[in-house]
């Protein structure tokens, strides 16, 4: 037994030290966030039982009294450091904000996206996805945008789905692909691509609000922050004719055709659309397509007719306001 | 060259409807009868239109204090949506105008100093492409000039004085036949009574014939042609969608009839007055919209095709307007109830509609931010307005209100298209059109001999002297806000159905007081229902035929259009085709599919 608790202990050591070598260094990966998780409760499973090996030692050492190795003041020592150790870590005090400064999410936070607390998504099958987003008050009005793409779609496109003003404002991002949600230049299907020719539309909304430019810098000249800070929650209070429009911006890698040539972005990304009115009996609206983005602008182009197959990708974008109650 | 302004009491007057160069100003001739003026109308549909211009001599150099004659058209806690300057020679008076008062008023625009004797520009600068309007400038040398405002007689006169029209000699003309209003039916009235070699005068206030149906409004011509269709194939329009730029066609070929008709044609000539000799009307007096000069038209028959029924109005005879009660004449239709005849009279009516429509481009269209249109509009959205844009309301006259009752409209639309332009969905669309001239359907009914009703429609009642015929139903409309609808610019139409031909008869063509006076279109003598069967334009322009071949035979016979009735009917409907012509549907209308019934 001790010799299986202690390979265990190896093996789950190296796991779990490059898991969270990578997970500091790296983007988020959902891989490494997993092999990480499952290496640490085997880690539990291994010093549970080691620590159960070894109830006689920790007996003798109690029993002992003075004559025990282990003096008080070296008892003191280790709890005073643990203690010590806890403190720095919990009240974000040096050195551990400098260790946590060298990490990836805090070197590039800026390119991070992450939705609200308050907005959740799943996977329907594979072609389909819910994203819901509750209300942080009874009076607000829970949404939730359903994203279907048609049977023969594969693979499934990139998708940005955010919620902005009738102005254009952005307001709040509800869900980005998890392989854009990290970094401005990402693998996509292959290729390294910037993010804002993948979903121009979204992430030039988001420079408008958040002051990250494409490049993943802070935009010193808007003044804006880099915290992504616009909240859909007041926008869901209902009883205030309230209104705002649900995006959803979906892009296909490598759907070339005559007027789009590029091999890798082939056919823009197309922005579908509806406007929400929150005091309005119809709980559903379809999202229609609206424009189509320009690879590294933000701007809209609406003669869509010199879009192709890629008007083809969805089957049905649905936005539903519950009746209310967070 | 420039307008040789005269000068009375140190002052100088320019009419706006006078400008030289009207940039991309409107002149707008509907409100005369309720202002006083006929002004100029910055209808940009949101985008400002480009400057009017005009030249004026000042007499003399020093300084000049101006006044504008304007008004706030939709006063509120906005930005007032009709602002303008003025510019004398350039430069900009102090004041924007259009943001003081709700009411037609004189606005003092400071001072201007004069150098020299001579020719000075002036010029209306839109800033905002909404409607705002400028009926008159006044420069004097008096600083404490009180103006005429309130009496419209009063002001008139003013201006008749100012402008040096009071020193002017009236022209006088005269005719067999004056037919005052040139929509369809006075078309129709004066082609057939030219046709029958009267020589017609046609007066008509707008510069294009055609009222409801003109490119200007913009509706197209419902109703049968009955036997009149030699007349009405050359003025009818297609079927078009209400407010389609196809109007413009059938407007050639109208403005082509009747320039090749031999009728004395008078467009741009406001009818302003007459004079009566006993129960008779002698003559009727019309101005130049643009100049303001006053003509007189004489002769021994007069046709109302006014609509608003303005000849029979002035002679004093008898006239109705809004709804009857029901036991009047037995009106009531108890499925739709107070919704269709009330059992207490009222003065709701059938509105005004002010068409519309948009486009789209491959690009976004901004358009402005409309607040002061919102407390009309709500929540509406809409890219197009069809018939049912209509307006009326039991406290507003569609005569005395009616720049109130389109520019409701107006804020209907602005306030609706910016409500769809919220949605991405319609970013790419813009106004394409949006009229400024309201279309009516009713306001005063001149009293015949005969008041048309219902019963006359729904009992298919035959007459001696009918001389009009129609099939469609009878079709009221009411506001959809009796119903519930939160806007109040939509209506509803309700349909009774005659289930074949029904007629019209001479006896409610003429008017019961005046004893030359013809009324052909909607202020024939009729109850508020009986106008909704035959009010729509090709029934009304069988009632402008009707009356035209009736004033030739009260010319061959020297009589009053009572004594046509009495003793030459038979005559009458010969010339129309009774008994002798092919009854015509209306070409221009499909055959019924089984759609849903259109309606106006």
């Amino acid at each position: 037994m001790r010799h299986i608790v202690n390979f265990g202990l190896l093996f789950a050591f190296v796991a779990l030290s490059v898991t969270g070598v990578l997970a500091f260094v790296l983007p988020f990966s959902t891989a490494t966030s997993r092999v990480h998780i499952v290496a640490g409760v085997g880690m539990v499973l291994l010093v549970g039982l080691h620590v159960v090996g070894r109830l006689p030692y920790f007996r003798s050492q109690v029993t002992r009294g003075k004559r025990s190795p282990l003096s008080s003041q070296k008892l003191a020592a280790v709890i005073g450091v643990a203690a010590s150790l806890l403190v720095v870590a919990l009240f974000a005090l040096p050195p551990a904000t400098w260790l946590m400064d060298q990490s990836y999410e805090a070197r590039n936070s800026a390119q991070i996206v992450r939705a609200s607390s308050l907005t959740g998504f799943r996977n329907l099958d594979a072609q389909s996805k819910l994203i819901v987003r509750k209300a942080d008050s009874q009076s607000g009005r829970p949404l939730s945008v359903h994203l279907s793409f048609r049977d023969d779609v594969s693979p499934i496109p990139s998708v940005a789905v955010w919620a902005e003003t009738t102005n254009g404002t952005m307001i709040e991002t509800l869900f980005l692909d998890e392989s854009l949600a990290f970094v401005e230049k990402v693998d996509w299907h292959g290729s390294l691509v910037q993010r804002d020719h993948i979903l121009p539309i979204w992430r030039n909304r988001y420079t408008a609000v958040s002051g990250v430019d494409a490049s993943g810098q802070v935009d010193a000249t808007t003044g804006a922050t880099d915290t992504h800070s616009f909240a859909l929650d007041p926008y869901l209070v209902a009883g205030e004719g309230k209104k705002f429009v649900v995006c959803v911006e979906v892009n296909a890698p490598g759907d070339p055709d005559g007027m789009w040539q590029n091999a890798d972005l082939g056919q823009p990304s197309l922005l579908y659309t509806a406007l929400v009115k929150v005091d309005a009996n119809q709980r559903y609206r379809i999202l229609d397509l609206t424009a189509y983005g320009t690879a590294g602008k933000g701007e809209l182009r609406y003669d869509l007719e010199k879009v192709s197959t890629a008007k083809g990708l969805v089957d049905l974008l649905l936005v539903k306001l519950e009746d209310g109650g967070g | 060259m420039a307008r040789q302004a005269k000068v009375i009491n140190q002052g100088v007057l320019v009419e706006a409807a006078s400008f030289e160069n009207l940039g991309g100003w409107k002149l707008d001739t509907q409100h005369y009868h309720q202002m006083g003026g006929c002004y100029l109308l910055a209808h940009g549909m949101g985008k400002q239109v480009a400057n009017a211009t005009t030249k004026v001599s000042i007499p003399e150099s020093g300084t000049w204090h101006v006044w504008v004659r304007n008004r706030d058209w939709c006063k509120g806690d906005w930005k007032s949506p009709g602002q303008f300057k003025v510019l004398v020679d350039g430069k900009p008076l102090e004041p924007v105008f259009g943001q003081a008062s709700s009411q037609w008023h004189w606005e003092s625009g400071g001072s201007v100093k004069i150098d020299k004797p001579g020719t000075v520009e002036l010029a209306l600068e839109d800033l905002t492409g909404f409607d705002g309007r400028c009926d008159a400038i006044y420069l004097s040398r008096d600083a404490s000039s009180v103006l005429p405002n309130d009496s419209l007689m009063e002001l008139s006169d003013w201006k008749d004085q100012l402008s040096g029209r009071a020193g002017l000699s009236i022209s006088e003309s005269a005719f067999d036949v004056v037919v005052v209003g040139g929509g369809m039916s006075g078309c129709a009235a004066a082609l057939a009574a030219r046709s029958k070699g009267l020589k017609v005068a046609l007066i008509q206030d707008r510069p294009l014939f055609g009222g409801n149906a003109s490119e200007e409004i913009r509706v197209h011509t419902l109703g049968i042609h009955g036997y009149g269709t030699d007349i009405l194939k050359h003025i009818d329009t297609e079927k078009y969608p209400n407010g389609d730029a196809l109007a413009k066609v059938d407007q050639r070929k109208r403005e082509a009839t009747m320039a090749a008709s031999d009728v004395d044609l008078f467009a741009g000539h406001l009818a302003c007055g007459l004079e009566k000799k006993d129960d008779m009307i002698a003559s009727v007096e019309a101005r130049n919209v643009t100049t303001g000069v006053i003509s007189r038209f004489s002769a021994p028959t007069f046709i109302d095709a006014t609509g608003d029924g303005w000849l029979g109005f002035w002679a004093g005879a008898e006239f109705r307007t809004g709804r009857e009660a029901n036991s009047e004449f037995n009106e009531k239709w108890d499925k739709h109830g107070d919704l269709w005849s009330p059992d207490k009279a009222d003065q709701r009516v059938m509105g005004t509609s002010v068409l519309w429509n948009a486009e789209q481009s491959s690009e976004r269209e901004v358009f402005p931010e409309v607040p002061w249109a919102a407390p009309v509009a709500k929540e509406h959205e809409a890219t197009a307005g069809e018939w049912y844009w209509e307006y009326s309301d039991n406290d507003l006259d569609q005569i005395e209100d009616a720049e109130q009752i389109r520019d409701h409209v107006l804020r209907a639309i602005y306030g609706t298209f910016a409500n769809a332009k919220l949605d991405p969905k319609n970013a790419t669309w813009r106004l394409k059109w949006v009229s400024y001239v309201g279309g009516k359907r009713e306001s005063r009914r001149l009293i015949g001999d005969h008041i048309y009703s219902m019963r006359d429609a729904t009992e298919r009642r035959e007459f001696p002297d009918s001389v009009v015929v129609e099939r469609r139903a009878v079709d009221s409309h009411y506001q959809r806000n009796l119903t519930g609808e939160p806007v109040d610019f939509l209506s509803e139409a309700l349909f009774y159905k005659t289930r074949g031909d029904y007629f019209i008869p001479f006896r409610s063509l003429y008017s019961k007081d005046i004893g030359n006076l013809m009324m052909a279109g909607r202020c024939f003598s009729c109850t508020h229902i009986g106008l909704a069967g035959p009010r729509v334009m090709n029934t009304c322009a069988q009632m402008g035929i009707a009356t035209g071949f009736a004033a030739f035979l009260c010319q061959q016979h020297d009589a009053v259009p009572r004594e046509v009735g009495a003793r030459y009917i038979s005559e009458l409907r010969g010339l129309i085709g009774f008994d002798r012509n092919e009854l015509i549907g209306n070409p221009r209308q499909k055959k019924s599919s089984g759609k849903k019934k259109k309606t106006h």
